[in-house]
């Protein structure tokens, strides 16, 4: 694993237990049970997505690990430390990026990173060593003496990137980071982010953007009304979810009753299938199967039609995005 | 031209060459140094250096130094060799030196948490490895070294005035010493009012009457430098002034170091010990207090005076314990990880532990001592005056039974609100207050609604307020039936609320140190490595086991 620069990135140091632990974790304001008996680990060298709607109780977990809240019961631990007893050395391990820049005026990019580096201890060749690492990680080394009022909001979410990782921790905790960043920006941020989870880190990131953290992410938890509704991998999650299989198909126009027409004649009347639609590049419908027989049912259809003469030249089926997860997932299933 | 038989300024061999140099050592010092200052420090220092309000400040004090100097001469002309105009040009450089001292310093202080509050940027010095401690003294810092900066500016036109007669050296060091410690002072208000207030609403009101306090401090010392550069050298040469100018500064000293622990106690983390730091301030400043008294009494004080003195203890633990009753009752894991083990520890150190009970019978206790020492000394050494020991001995009585009932009872209201709903320190502290003030305010109330009711009408109404009681039983004007009825009402209240509440307070003084995680011990020792002790006389130390193979 290497910097930018080709320099190897520092491992983290060591730990007992996993990264982070949410044990039971619920938090009240008032009458609001904004987290809800929240529980699950995330470990070493892991990309965790944490998705939910607005209010769902994203934040405030993330609050509470970051040692800026405290659950109302249960506990969290990173490193094996609990946040509510030990938060100075949960501090020291932990890099947390909220939901906002937090910058400082008449500061430029160096002091910015050369005061959180001094904040946590890091001193002399140390702490010139891990600016000059950041700075050169992030991408922000050509801009170390500009103010940082003058940053693109692309730039201030580097540098607050930087300013998260700038102690080398072994956990880092990310709220909504690619929020409100272009393309460019969010591929380049989730770059970063997998090159810090393959050098051992745990990272634990919420994003609005599902599509990416499909792509990053080891696992995701989704949050809604403060339960967690679902943890695994994004295929996991599918899997076990999955009723309706998309699918796409193209046959051979060997006649009227064995082309797409007629295998779309023939789709309508079938049992499990439905919303079949004809298009210019094929037939597209929906199958509905037990999610543990999805393979066989995929298989089954494709012998039936083969078997009603039809030259299939293209069977493919798509898993659900996690965007169909999310919103399946959270439909209505917690009031 | 490159020459390439240069060596590059980061290679070993220049940096070796540069470190055994004088100037290398110098530099390898500083940087050393540099690396031990406050981070919070740096930052404010580098923030403020670039600051339009720190530059627009210094530009003003500085042009308005020159021109009063330029004024003060272009007016006197020649017969400035002759006037002593040290004194009158003395004041207007302080006035405007104290300008940015005790307005714009303490108030940058403020604005400087308070912004860390609205910019969210406290969120994130929080989630770093800064302790309470080194942001409240970073913060402190920096107000100290504009200070510094301020005095600096000014140090000539200072050196000017000494130069024009009229005026001690002793005048001016006193000046500046009381302008600085009103900045440090006022900067450390600041912090604690900032610590205070997070929410947008209260740092709104916070700043409005924060500023307001700042003006009239600014007028205050205005005041007293005029005062005092009237007086000039007669001040430190009157005995009485030089006892009453060290006093306060004693007073001013224990103060600030309150200030400081409860600065650093809102700053801190709430599993934290916020508590024991503050107690240890607070009865510092009651045992410098006390001995201020003892050596007044001991050059002749009052009884009547030696009263009036611990009706201010009482007030000021009522104070204390207003909001040492507000805190939470249960202790931390992490709090309990430090408790005191040893009997005498328990007897003693369990009263600083945080704790809505201890702290009740912390400020009990202390009251209760100081007026076991007024009254010992209204009857042994204090000066006669008009009243007698017994009727001192009363009132200390009178005054520490409604201390404990009062305290007690705002407690016990608190405590039976939180079985309801969550109630803040804040909060707590209000309903103390409020029981305090409602018992006290009764009659006068009556009185005032009904200016023909008889004290006798409303005898019984009287009996618990200590605002109507405690200077007619000073005084002598309670009948001495109503003194015996008010004596034993009072105090059987005082010890039945002071026994229910030590019950209640039983839990929080029965609880026992806990082990430290197995996580955090080996996290101990991973960062303080220990090394073996030796096992015999001879220093042996245990051999390393060898790894493994």
């Amino acid at each position: 694993m290497t910097a930018a620069s080709g320099r190897p990135l520092r491992l983290p140091k060591t730990t007992a237990g996993p990264p982070i632990e949410l044990r039971r974790v619920h938090r009240w304001f008032a009458d609001t049970h904004a987290v809800n008996d929240v529980s699950f680990t995330v470990e070493p060298g892991e990309v965790f997505g944490y998705i939910g709607p607005n209010g769902a109780g994203k934040t405030t977990s993330m609050r509470i690990l970051a040692t800026l809240d405290e659950p109302s019961a249960g506990d969290a631990f990173i490193d094996g430390f609990s946040v509510i007893d030990d938060p100075d050395r949960v501090r020291s391990r932990l890099g947390f990026m909220p939901d906002y820049f937090g910058t400082y005026q008449n500061v430029n990019v160096w002091e910015y990173l050369d005061f959180f580096a001094r904040a946590y201890g890091l001193r002399g060749n140390e702490r010139r060593r891990a600016i000059a690492e950041t700075m050169d990680f992030t991408g922000l080394d050509e801009l170390a003496r500009k103010p940082i009022d003058g940053l693109s909001k692309g730039m201030k979410q580097r540098l607050c990137l930087g300013r998260t990782m700038i102690h080398d921790p072994s956990v880092m905790v990310l709220d909504e980071p690619a929020a409100g960043l272009d393309p460019r920006a969010r591929i380049e941020l989730r770059e970063m982010i997998s090159r810090l989870a393959y050098a051992g880190k745990a990272v634990l990131i919420s994003s609005h953007i599902l599509t990416e953290l499909a792509e990053i992410c080891d696992r995701v938890a989704i949050i809604e009304h403060g339960q967690l509704v679902a943890v695994g991998t994004v295929e996991e999650i599918s899997r076990c979810v999955e009723e309706e299989i998309n699918v796409r198909l193209r046959v051979i126009e060997k006649d009227i009753e064995h082309g797409q027409d007629g295998v779309v004649a023939w789709l309508a009347q079938h049992a499990h299938v439905d919303r079949v639609v004809g298009t210019k590049d094929g037939v597209a419908f929906t199958l509905t199967a037990d999610a543990p027989h999805r393979d066989e049912a995929l298989a089954r259809l494709l012998a039936e039609i083969v078997g009603a003469e039809f030259g299939v030249t293209e069977f493919s089926s798509r898993g659900k995005s996690l965007e169909d997860v999310f919103l399946h997932v959270t439909k209505g299933r917690v009031q | 031209m490159n020459d390439p038989t240069a060596l590059d300024p980061r290679s070993p061999e220049v940096v070796a060459h540069r470190g055994a140099a004088p100037s290398g050592r110098l530099e390898r010092w500083l940087e050393a140094a540099g690396d031990r200052l406050n981070p919070i420090l740096v930052k404010e220092t580098r923030q403020s250096l670039k600051s339009r309000q720190f530059t627009l400040w210094f530009v003003l004090l500085l042009i308005g130094c020159w021109v009063t100097t330029i004024g003060a001469i272009a007016y006197v002309g020649p017969s400035i060799h002759y006037l002593s105009l040290g004194g009158r040009l003395l004041f207007v450089y302080y006035v405007i030196l104290a300008l940015p001292l005790v307005v714009v310093t303490p108030f940058s202080a403020y604005r400087s948490l308070s912004s860390e509050h609205e910019e969210n940027t406290s969120d994130l010095l929080e989630v770093s490895s800064l302790t309470a401690r080194q942001l409240v003294n970073g913060k402190l810092g920096s107000a100290l070294l504009q200070i510094v900066v301020y005095l600096a500016a000014l140090a000539p036109c200072i050196a000017f005035t000494y130069l024009l007669r009229g005026v001690e050296l002793t005048t001016i060091a006193l000046l500046l010493l009381y302008a600085v410690l009103a900045s440090v002072g006022l900067s450390a208000v600041g912090l604690i009012v900032a610590a205070a207030s997070r929410q947008k609403y209260a740092q709104v009101v916070a700043s409005v009457v924060f500023a307001g306090v700042l003006f009239i401090a600014y007028s205050g010392l205005v005041a007293a430098a005029s005062e005092l550069i009237r007086w000039d050298s007669r001040l430190l040469h009157s005995d009485e002034n030089f006892w009453r100018q060290l006093a306060l500064l004693s007073l001013y000293m224990t103060s600030l170091v309150v200030v400081y622990a409860g600065a650093i106690s809102l700053t801190t983390f709430s599993a934290a010990n916020r508590s024991t730091a503050l107690r240890k301030a607070a009865f510092l400043q009651q045992t410098v207090f006390v001995a201020w008294v003892a050596g007044r009494v001991s050059s002749g004080l009052s009884r009547e005076a030696v009263v009036q003195y611990f009706v201010i203890a009482v007030l000021y633990w009522f104070v204390a314990g207003a909001l040492m009753t507000g805190e939470a009752p249960l202790l931390s894991l992490r709090v309990r990880r430090t408790l005191p083990q040893s009997w005498l520890g328990r007897a003693i150190g369990t009263w600083f532990n945080p704790g809505s009970g201890s702290g009740y019978v912390f400020a009990v206790c202390n009251v209760a001592a100081c007026g076991a020492l007024a009254s010992w000394a209204c009857r042994t050494y204090a000066a006669v005056g008009n009243v007698s020991w017994e009727t001192c001995a009363k009132t200390i009585f009178l005054l520490t039974s409604y201390l404990v009932a009062y305290l007690g009872l705002g407690r016990l209201a608190v405590v039976g609100l939180r079985r309801i709903t969550e109630v803040s320190s804040l909060g707590a502290f209000l309903i103390q207050v409020l029981v305090a003030l409602g018992g006290s305010g009764l009659p006068f109330v009556v009185r005032t609604l009904n200016e023909r009711v008889r004290v006798d009408d409303i005898a019984s109404l009287t009996a618990s307020s200590p605002a109507w009681n405690v200077p007619r039983m000073l005084d002598g004007s309670l009948s001495s039936d109503m003194e015996i009825i008010v004596l034993i009402a009072v105090g059987a209240v005082a010890v039945a609320v002071f026994f229910v509440n030590l019950t209640l307070a039983g839990h929080e003084a029965r609880q026992l140190r806990v082990a430290a995680p197995r996580r955090v011990i080996e996290d101990d020792q991973d960062q303080h490595p220990v090394e073996k002790q030796a096992t015999n006389p001879w220093g042996d130390r245990p051999t390393p086991a060898a790894p493994a193979s």
